[in-house]
């Protein structure tokens, strides 16, 4: 069993459709760099 | 900031190149606790066990400063241990790779490409294993990848090594064509790296026989993201050009490491490469963002851009929690991003 890396995307097939979904920025944080 | 953004119980956890690490509130946004390591720099991605969340630093200021893998308890940010490194390259002290984690052990990979296995309560050293790379040179180190009892290990003097992950005695040794550029990327019996000639390498993990060795037309850079469609397993990756040394990527491409053939590409904007660490998987869909700060998902089969949005800031890293992302830049703002269907 493989660790340490995110090796997913076992489908082409995503799970949801996010063609219609709305991405909001909530809040910001500056760290400085 | 370069680390992604890391998410555990209600808090994210950030390292930032400007040297404090962060733990917000999750939802809010909001510093919980900070640590100001005084002159490092973080760029290797976070590891969060139970209790501690650790994290390896650089430092490029090329005086007699250290850096160090820092743990500290997740909760209210007291350090427990912390690992110093003092050899010096071309690139400074310390690791800037991600840390991987396997049992009671962390391991990760210095600026002088060596490879060190710590205990993950103690910080105490188990063992290293260096590489023959001259530490003169300015390369980036890559992340290893850890396959049941063995760490792989693809090195800056083009190697790809198994060492048994107790001991660090080396199992097999596999000699590439150049310096390895990308993350190992294991995905059942076989791994996969890319290195500067543009080679994409895939390798018995049992054995460390080379079972395919495409030439691509760029450099595969970073992490490699794993794609499967049907019955095909693809690599995602980031392409630079050859004999580039800056930190952007011309393409971002979905390969069949058999044969070499690309399935599907993006290119990025000439004068907006991609500039974000590593192909993330969000959804099932393929998030990658470029210079100019645009932001994109794409579906993994063809490569198709299904979601495109714009922050400000050149888009380096990229955390996931439900259907939360926080988007971190090289200017060092963090996003918390929610999503609704």
């Amino acid at each position: 069993m493989a660790a340490g890396l995110v090796v997913g995307l076992h489908t082409a097939s995503p799970a949801s459709d996010l063609s219609s979904a709305r991405f909001v920025t909530e809040w910001s944080f500056d760290t400085g760099g | 900031m370069y680390a992604s953004p890391a998410v555990a119980g209600d808090l994210l956890y950030l390292g930032s190149c400007s040297g404090r690490i962060y733990a917000l509130d999750k939802t809010t946004g909001e510093e919980v606790w900070t640590h100001d390591t005084d002159g490092d720099s973080f760029h290797g991605d976070p590891l969060i066990t139970d209790s501690l969340v650790i994290m390896p630093s650089d430092d490029r200021s090329y005086d007699n400063s250290v850096a160090s893998i820092y743990a500290f308890e997740r909760s209210g940010g007291r350090l427990i241990w912390q690992y110093d490194f003092t050899e010096r390259t071309g690139l400074g002290t310390g690791a800037t790779t991600d840390l991987v984690r396997h049992s009671n052990t962390v391991i990760a990979v210095t600026t002088a490409d060596r490879l060190v296995c710590l205990d993950i309560e103690t910080g105490a050293l188990l063992w290293d294993y260096q590489s023959d790379y001259d530490p003169g040179e300015r390369y980036w180190t890559s992340t290893p990848a850890v396959v049941d009892s063995a760490v792989i290990f693809g090195s800056l003097d083009g190697h790809v090594r198994s060492l048994h992950v107790r001991t660090g005695d080396v199992l097999w040794e596999a000699t590439l064509t150049d310096r390895v550029t990308t993350s190992i990327l294991a995905v059942g019996d076989l791994v996969y790296c890319g290195c500067a000639d543009g080679t994409l390498t895939t390798l018995d993990v049992r054995t460390g026989r080379i079972v395919a060795q495409p030439r691509l037309e760029g450099s595969p850079i970073r992490a490699m993201l794993r794609v499967q469609v049907g019955d095909d397993t693809l690599v995602a990756c980031v392409l630079q050009a050859l004999h580039d040394e800056s930190m952007g990527g011309y393409s971002l491409v979905a390969v069949h490491p058999a044969d070499g053939d690309i399935r599907w590409y993006v290119d990025a904007e000439p004068d907006a490469p991609w500039s974000i660490k590593q192909a993330y998987e969000y959804q099932g869909y393929i998030l990658a963002g470029r210079s100019d700060g645009v932001v994109r998902l794409l579906d993994p089969g063809s490569g198709e851009v299904v979601v495109s949005f714009r922050l400000g800031g050149e888009i380096r890293s990229v955390g996931v929690d439900g259907d939360m992302l926080y988007i971190g830049t090289i200017e060092g703002t963090v996003y918390g991003v929610s999503v609704s269907h």
